[in-house]
């Protein structure tokens, strides 16, 4: 579905070149969700932005469904860093933005869409703007946006990390019922190690800059219930701290 | 509840300004401060024979200004802030330009577009119109990148963008602009005014000076002082429909 072949991208600046990512390759079949760890700066955000559309200079391969990126022929659900919402434009215009971009906002769609919002508990903030909202709602907002899009694929960057402790985990749940519910293959960059157990089917290690993968590997906890609460969760955590530590220090 | 607290309170110093300057006016005993019920009395008994179609007058010319600002400064600055190449090229045009005190240039205007309408009009958009370039500009300037990036990752074109976030991102600052810039537009409107017309404030109140006829002058004054808190209020009323996520 995702498919990412000897990527590499490189930045300009006015004299000189920064390689950002360093023949990078990445699988994902459809209706998976693939967390992606990696330090600061190590090319993770480009990643999204190659497969989001928004880079289009690069060297390889980057497929969605076999095609190449373009955001006009694809459903490309990206949550950036600070959700990416329209602050003028309400709940509501905000959650049906990429239908509307689309010109497909049909009126088989309205149920849909109630669902989502209810789902996400917008429902009763449809018409209040961006700027009325907590972090977290503003979240569920930027969620609601891409799950309303039915994406192809759904590209989330740090979603969630301005949130605290309680909301965090709350949104985290939140999403993963609804990924659950519809299954888009996901794309999910975090620099929490936790996180990734808890939202990756798969985790892939990158390496610092340049960014590569170093390491893919299906997680063995994910969508065990209750994960927090159970013991293998924390011990896995340090085990794949251990083999990030390891990873990074080769680099 | 608000908007009657908010309209109470202007009466309110309304009705101060008023008093202040009835004892002033009393105090003085001055001929050239007539008491504001003389005014009064005289605007009931002139407003509608004589300073309205002056009024009117000033109004078009400051709304015809205004507007070929905005038609002018809006497209020029959001591309600015839209385009980089745009920018490079501009805005040092705007920067040496804007500095400069538009009103010594009137001469110049008068020279090349006459003593009629278009010389007054083109002083108030010369004055305002940069005011709205640089508000425009900055204000797709402060528009988050990744508010960008969703878009395009949507698959928006230039134009959806435009649309959906350049225009209305500039629309507060547009406002902002045109209010800071109100209050120098129509004192360079009265100078204007003073100079090849018979209609006009302007003309009304150095008219009236010339005459030695101090009621009529303040008289004059106070109506171009409403005309500018009305300008002032329907910019307000403008952004309440047009910006409703600034306050609510």
């Amino acid at each position: 579905m995702i498919e990412l072949a000897g990527l590499s991208v490189r930045y300009k600046n006015r004299d000189s070149e920064v390689l950002a990512v360093d023949n990078l390759n990445l699988k994902l079949d459809k209706g998976d969700i693939c967390a992606v760890i990696g330090p600061s700066g190590c090319g993770k955000s480009t990643l999204l932005y190659v497969l989001s559309g928004i880079i289009s200079e690069y060297d390889g391969k980057a497929l969605i469904g076999g095609k190449s990126v373009n955001p006009r022929l694809h459903r490309i659900g990206l949550i950036p860093q600070n959700y990416g919402l329209l602050e003028w434009a309400d709940v509501y215009s905000n959650s049906v933005l990429g239908l509307d971009i689309k010109h497909a906002r049909q009126k088989s769609d309205e149920a849909y869409i109630e669902y989502i919002l209810d789902r996400l508990g917008l429902a009763r903030l449809k018409s209040e703007y961006p700027g009325r909202l907590s972090g977290g709602q503003r979240q569920r907002v930027s969620i609601a946006r891409s799950f309303i899009l039915k994406p192809d694929v759904l590209l989330m960057d740090e979603p969630f990390s301005a949130l605290d402790a309680i909301t965090r985990e709350e949104i985290q749940d939140l999403f993963l019922d609804i990924w659950k519910e519809n299954r888009v293959s996901t794309i999910f960059v975090t620099h929490s190690i936790e996180e990734a157990i808890y939202i990756g089917r798969k985790v892939a290690i990158m390496s610092p800059s340049p960014g590569r993968i170093l390491k893919i590997f299906d997680n063995p906890l994910f969508g065990i219930e209750n994960l927090r609460l159970a013991d293998e969760y924390y011990r896995f955590s340090m085990e794949i701290r251990r083999m990030v530590k390891e990873a990074w220090s080769k680099c | 509840m608000l908007k009657i607290n908010s309209a109470l309170s202007y009466l309110r110093v309304f009705v101060i300004l008023l008093l202040l300057w009835q004892a002033l006016s009393l105090a003085l005993k001055l001929p050239f401060i007539p008491s504001p019920a003389d005014i009064f009395a005289n605007l009931y008994g002139i407003f509608v024979s004589d300073i309205a179609a002056h009024a009117l007058f000033s109004l078009w010319r400051a709304f015809a200004g205004i507007l070929l600002s905005i038609f002018i400064g809006v497209p020029l600055g959001l591309c600015m802030g839209f385009y980089k190449a745009w920018d490079r090229l501009l805005s040092p045009v705007a920067y040496f330009v804007y500095p400069i005190p538009k009103i010594a240039l009137l001469p110049l205007v008068m020279l090349i577009f006459g003593l009629g309408e278009a010389s007054k009009i083109i002083m108030i958009t010369f004055i305002i119109v940069f005011q709205v370039i640089v508000a425009s500009r900055d204000a797709v300037k402060s528009i988050p990148k990744e508010t960008f990036y969703s878009l395009r990752s949507l698959g928006a074109g230039n134009l959806d963008i435009f649309k959906k976030a350049v225009i209305p991102a500039s629309l507060p600052g547009l406002l902002t602009s045109l209010r800071v810039s109100l209050g120098t537009a129509l004192s360079v409107l009265f100078f204007t005014e003073t100079f090849g017309t018979m209609y006009g404030m302007g003309y009304f109140i150095m008219d009236s000076w010339m005459r030695v006829n101090y009621v009529d002058m303040f008289s004059g004054i106070l109506v171009l002082s409403v005309v500018g808190f009305l300008l002032f209020l329907l910019i307000d009323i403008l952004e309440r429909v047009l910006c409703p996520w600034k306050s609510k």
